[in-house]
């Protein structure tokens, strides 16, 4: 199931839920995106464009209503010889200037999202779509073993660069090890 | 028995529409409001009016299964009204308004079940709320012309510890109610400037992170 825990910056928990209108009501208060889509069936390592085929009303929408103009898929294993790299390349607090949009079309990662006063972390899984406003303190955490494929939109690639913000929050809330 | 008089709610709910309308929640013929009378019966907006320019023929009473016990033909919404009044016996009016920011919150938050307003000053003016420093929780519902499967949706949040007498339904606008009809009016006062507030906060954000 997705999680959504909110904590106070001290780290105290104020809330836990596994509902999916409650983690889109809490999450849409600070202004980030969330949906769940129908799962399509698809072939275990689906190339990017069956993928992307099975998704295209709802990338299409999510295209029009906010001018994302490029798309791509991206897929993580645990056999992927840089994945410690990877997984560490985003552990601490940072910014983009573009939206992080994120659909999961399996496997999960954690997002954790930084507002004024609270943290709200989402453990995203297979069916969800979170998509964190450009200029949103927060970090990624893909776990140890990773496995996801996530499809991506962005207004421009190149423009999707992590900023960070030197702050070590990131260090004082829960990583992403699953059991 | 609480509640008042039909004679003494008539002229008060012709007030409430013109307030309400003046701050641009009664658009067209939008909105409908209603009181608790205190013989058991009920004073309600009659379907189709404007409620910024009602008469006395503009409000009618109905029982407590919406039959009319005046001439009018009752607001098509009055059972939503009657279904607050089952579920909170306290609550002495019943306020619906249509503001083009409480509808376009519903429709932005279109996957969301709530809204969460935190550390506003103006939480105080909602009963029972002595502090800036909590949450309030609007539960939002799909929209339906179906009344009672709005009622059977919303109950839940309703009658949860804490829970607002407000809900915003998708679409449609906010339904605020309270022991009386100020109470009600200050209820929904509230909640329409903290979705306001908000809404000027994001654009402020925007503005600035530019």
């Amino acid at each position: 199931m997705t999680q959504l825990t909110v904590y106070t910056l001290d780290g105290e928990p104020v809330l836990e839920t596994e509902e999916p209108a409650r983690i889109a009501g809490a999450l849409a208060t600070i202004g980030v995106r969330f949906e769940q889509w129908p799962s399509r069936a698809l072939p275990a390592g689906a190339a990017q464009q069956a993928v992307l085929a099975a998704f295209a009303s709802e990338v299409g929408r999510l295209k029009a209503e906010n001018g994302y103009r490029a798309v791509d898929v991206i897929r993580m294993t645990p056999d992927h010889p840089e994945c410690g790299t990877l997984r560490s390349k985003f552990l601490s607090e940072h910014r983009h200037s573009e939206d992080e949009v994120r659909f999961f079309v399996e496997g999960e990662g954690l997002f954790t999202l930084r507002d004024e006063d609270r943290v709200y972390a989402v453990l995203c899984r297979e069916g969800d779509l979170i998509s964190v406003p450009a200029g949103m303190r927060h970090w990624f955490d893909m776990g140890p073993s990773p496995r996801f494929t996530a499809i991506r939109l962005f207004v421009d690639p190149a423009g999707w660069v992590a900023n960070f913000t030197g702050d070590a929050i990131a260090d004082r809330f829960p990583r992403h090890e699953p059991a | 028995m609480t509640g008042i008089h039909f004679a003494e709610a008539v002229p008060a709910l012709i007030a409430i529409g013109r307030r309400l309308d003046a701050r641009g929640w009664a658009p067209a013929t939008s909105g409908n409001y209603s009181a608790r009378l205190d013989d058991g019966s009920f004073a309600v907006t009659v379907s189709g009016t404007h409620k910024g320019r009602l008469d006395p023929d503009g409000i009618m009473r109905v029982d407590a299964a919406g039959q009319g016990l005046t001439s009018g033909k009752p607001s098509a919404e009055t059972a939503l009204h009657l279904a607050l009044y089952r579920m909170f016996p306290e609550a002495g009016a019943v306020l619906h308004g249509h503001s083009p920011q409480a509808v376009g919150l519903s429709r932005a938050a279109s996957e969301a079940g709530e809204w969460v307003f935190r550390g506003h000053e103006m939480l105080k003016a909602f009963p029972g709320v002595a502090s800036h420093e909590g949450e309030m929780r609007l539960p939002m519902i799909d929209n339906s012309q179906d009344m009672a499967e709005i009622e059977a949706r919303v109950r839940p949040a309703l009658t949860a510890p804490g829970a607002t007498p407000a809900y915003l339904i998708r679409s449609h606008g906010l339904y605020a109610w309270g022991k009386d009809l100020d109470e009600a009016e200050r209820v929904l006062e509230a909640t329409e400037w903290l979705i306001a507030a908000e809404l000027a906060e994001r654009n402020f954000r925007k503005a600035l992170s530019r």
